[in-house]
């Protein structure tokens, strides 16, 4: 009894110790330390979970996440705090693993963010860190949200309406024409401002240049805000001939025709290559680009399309030093820099070794495979499309001839 | 504040934390990247870590610290050699963190879990391109899952280490770099072990001084300025005190924070303390305040253990009322040999009354091996 009392007593003396500095200190620095409703003794602010976003706000996210994701200083700039949550979860790549979104409408499966509380993740540790896994019951209750769309009933008419994501990327290259183009959005949008005048594509006659008198406007087969996920756009490209070009997507939220959301708040679009889209203000277009390059099999086509426009600014063939040293500046060169050559990085793996694409060096990079060295390539850039790399993987299983 | 945390001391913690003390007193630490071992023997983090500011892989002197101060038997493995320093050759030098063990959480109107898992098992390589003026230096996670970069810099140490210039993957210089990165302080700052950053750091290494500036891109890549941070400390042999600034920011709202901490010793026990404010701002509307503290107590009953004992406060959304949070640990270190250390520990969390894991107790038993 004597020694349970005295620990007492040292945890009593911590406390207190403690307890007054931080009173003197939020004395000098806040006037206010909290005030009204909140986590109350009847239960969280957000009532009894469900599979809305609110609830989930209030009852996960807000008690539990913030802790770490909150501020700039949030891991992987995900902010998890009610203000910004949504807009940085629903539509957006995955900051770890860029090919799957954080959180991705009607596919639970799909959704970093259960990945990651499920602890399946391709990357990381499991969340929440350094806590219990949440209960079943509200891993359900997430993924029934995220099954029902993911929408948010939280929204205000004081937030201007922002794109969330757009598919293909931009700046990606793709090759092909896609069947459809998809933009998701931070809320549900008024369906009815979105049309072939609000939405639309166009490609830049062969210059990538928009704006000098020669760009192809495009016109969809359709456009439409789907039933099942009113935060999104598709414009079906359906019957439209594929061109490899530069194409621009643009969505209105200036002028006469825009896209507005469900309170009458204009589309706040100005895109500087981050999600969301906007500047704080409602009204602005959003304006992205992607390319259409059809790679195919062959060291030529990669050349044309990928080592050329893409590699070879870095990889020029210049110095002694990677990324220099290997030049990637025309189809001979680039054999010679990677055909059964050994990876400098890694020199107990080929560049690429003929008949074998997942043990080849360059693969492993372009697709960001856990066991490289440095960074995936392109450095600094978006990652290849899937179709590209699966066109280089075709030409070094066939051989690399 | 709108309500006071009851103190939730139960008999069974206050029991454990008796029982810890009497093992330590009836048997006879070495931790890793620990600021308490720092203020116990009265020198700066340089003196016992390659990084100056602490953790990762330890010097050749912090490793003899470790075998002759720390455990509890200066041991050799092949006594004709001379003891392990991490020195494998005159242009290298390697060590590693492993840790692993057993820990059991019990929640409030649930059933407890527990589990025996691999913590983390970190690799150091340290490359002296020019001793004592320029390495390369690597800190790697093995395992569990995939291998991750925590830190890997270049370290210029001119003027015999007077001034320190790191470029490149680093932890960033930001109170004190306690090893738990689930201390209050060390998650709601977002600076821990966790959260490498890119960028350039300019230290300053004076007899009672330690200084750094660093600057590096922030955690969120999307165009914003670079995150400043600036950290000093002034150590004397039986006390410090330091102060450090943070700036990040962010077109979803700038972050600032400010920390003061110390460090002094009491007879056999070396205190720490650190208060950490924060202020996130907001593009429109309010933005948050968040204040976070930490106490803690090390006792070195008996060459080769200590007993630490901290307590814990945080309030991470000043708009939202009652949602301070208390965390108390009570943990017991043993180091037997220069290698080894086992360490046992119960933790309390006291938070919101809704949520009942901010509201669990945690018990753990964990072994650490290192070199």
């Amino acid at each position: 009894m004597e020694g349970s009392n005295g620990s007492r007593r040292l945890a009593r003396g911590f406390r207190a110790l403690t307890r007054c500095a931080t009173l003197v200190a939020c004395a000098l620095v806040t006037a206010s330390c909290g005030s009204g409703d909140g986590f109350s003794s009847g239960g969280s602010s957000g009532g009894p979970l469900a599979p809305t976003f609110s609830s989930i706000q209030a009852n996960v996210f807000t008690p539990i996440c913030v802790t770490c994701h909150s501020g700039a200083s949030a891991p992987h700039g995900l902010r998890l705090d009610g203000g910004n949550s949504y807009a940085l979860l629903v539509g957006v790549p995955s900051d770890e693993e860029p090919s799957v979104l954080r959180v991705k409408p009607n596919d639970p499966n799909s959704s970093y963010l259960v990945q990651k509380i499920e602890g399946t993740a391709a990357s990381g540790e499991r969340m929440p860190a350094g806590m219990p896994a949440l209960p079943q019951t509200v891993i359900d209750t997430i993924r029934e949200w995220i099954t029902n769309g993911a929408t948010n009933d939280t929204q205000t008419s004081s937030a201007p309406i922002r794109v969330s994501s757009m598919s293909p990327l931009p700046g990606s290259i793709v090759t092909a024409l896609p069947a459809s183009i998809t933009v998701a959005f931070d809320r549900e949008v008024n369906a009815t401002t979105v049309d072939a005048t609000t939405f639309r594509l166009e490609r830049s006659g062969a210059d990538a240049v928009f704006g000098n008198g020669n760009d192809v406007a495009i016109t969809p087969a359709s456009v439409t805000v789907p039933a099942a996920n009113t935060h999104s756009a598709v414009m079906s490209l359906a019957g439209v001939g594929s061109a490899n070009d530069t194409y621009r997507v643009t969505l209105s939220g200036s002028g006469a025709a825009k896209i507005l959301d469900l309170s009458g708040s204009a589309l706040d679009g100005e895109y500087g290559g981050t999600f969301p889209s906007g500047n704080g203000t409602a009204g602005g277009d959003f304006v992205a680009t992607f390319t259409v390059g059809t790679v195919q099999a062959t060291l030529q086509s990669i050349q044309d399309n990928v080592f050329t426009p893409i590699c070879s600014s870095c990889h020029a063939g210049v110095g002694t030093v990677l990324p220099g040293s290997m030049n990637l500046s025309n189809a001979t060169a680039s054999r010679a820099a990677l055909v059964s050559v050994a990876s400098v990085e890694q020199p107990g793996v080929q560049r690429v070794a003929p008949s074998n694409s997942a043990g080849s060096y360059v693969v492993q990079k372009l697709q960001g495979d856990p066991g490289i060295s440095g960074s995936r390539m392109p450095f600094g850039g978006q990652p290849l499309d899937q179709p590209t790399i699966n066109a280089i993987r075709q030409w070094i299983d066939a051989g690399a001839p | 504040m709108t309500r006071m945390l009851e103190p939730r001391i139960s008999p069974l913690v206050s029991t454990l934390l008796l029982l810890g003390a009497l093992a330590g007193l009836l048997a006879g630490g070495r931790a890793a990247a620990e600021p308490y071992l720092a203020v116990e023997a009265g020198l700066k983090c340089a003196q016992c870590h390659v990084n100056p500011t602490g953790g990762g892989k330890r010097t050749a002197f912090g490793e003899l610290y470790a075998r002759n101060q720390i455990s509890a038997q200066a041991m050799s493995l092949d006594p004709s050699s001379k003891p392990w320093t991490g020195d494998v050759a005159k242009w290298f030098a390697t060590g590693a963190d492993i840790r692993g063990g057993y820990d059991s959480v019990t929640v409030p109107h649930q059933s407890s879990e527990s589990d025996f898992a691999l913590t983390r098992a970190t690799a150091y390589l340290d490359f002296i391109a020019l001793p004592n003026l320029l390495q390369v230096y690597v800190d790697q996670k093995v395992a569990p899952d995939n291998v991750e970069n925590r830190e890997a810099y270049v370290l210029l140490t001119p003027h015999n280490g007077r001034y320190v210039v790191k470029a490149g993957q680093m932890f960033l210089p930001y109170g004190l770099r306690l090893q738990d990165d689930d201390a209050f302080v060390r998650q709601t700052s977002g600076v821990s072990f966790r959260t490498p950053d890119d960028g350039i750091e300019l230290g300053l290494e004076l007899p009672k001084w330690s200084a750094q500036m660093a600057v590096t891109k922030g955690a969120a890549d999307n165009g914003s300025d670079d995150r400043v941070s600036l950290s000093a400390v002034y150590v004397r042999p039986r006390w410090r005190v330091g102060a450090s600034y943070n700036k990040n920011p962010d077109p979803l709202g700038d972050r600032e924070m400010e920390a003061v901490f110390a460090g002094w010793k009491t007879g056999p026990i070396a205190w720490l303390a650190e208060l950490d404010f924060i202020t996130d701002q907001a593009p429109t509307g309010p933005g948050n305040s968040i204040y976070a503290s930490l106490i803690e107590g090390d006792w070195r009953i008996h060459k080769g253990h200590n007993l630490k004992v901290t307590y814990e406060f945080q309030n991470p959304l000043s708009h939202q009322a009652e949602d301070e949070q208390e965390r108390y640990s009570a943990i017991w270190e043993y180091s037997p040999i220069q290698f080894v250390q086992s360490r046992v520990g119960i933790r309390r969390y006291n938070g919101i009354p809704s949520f009942p894991a901010s509201n669990r107790n945690e018990w753990f038993a964990e072994l650490h091996v290192y070199f």
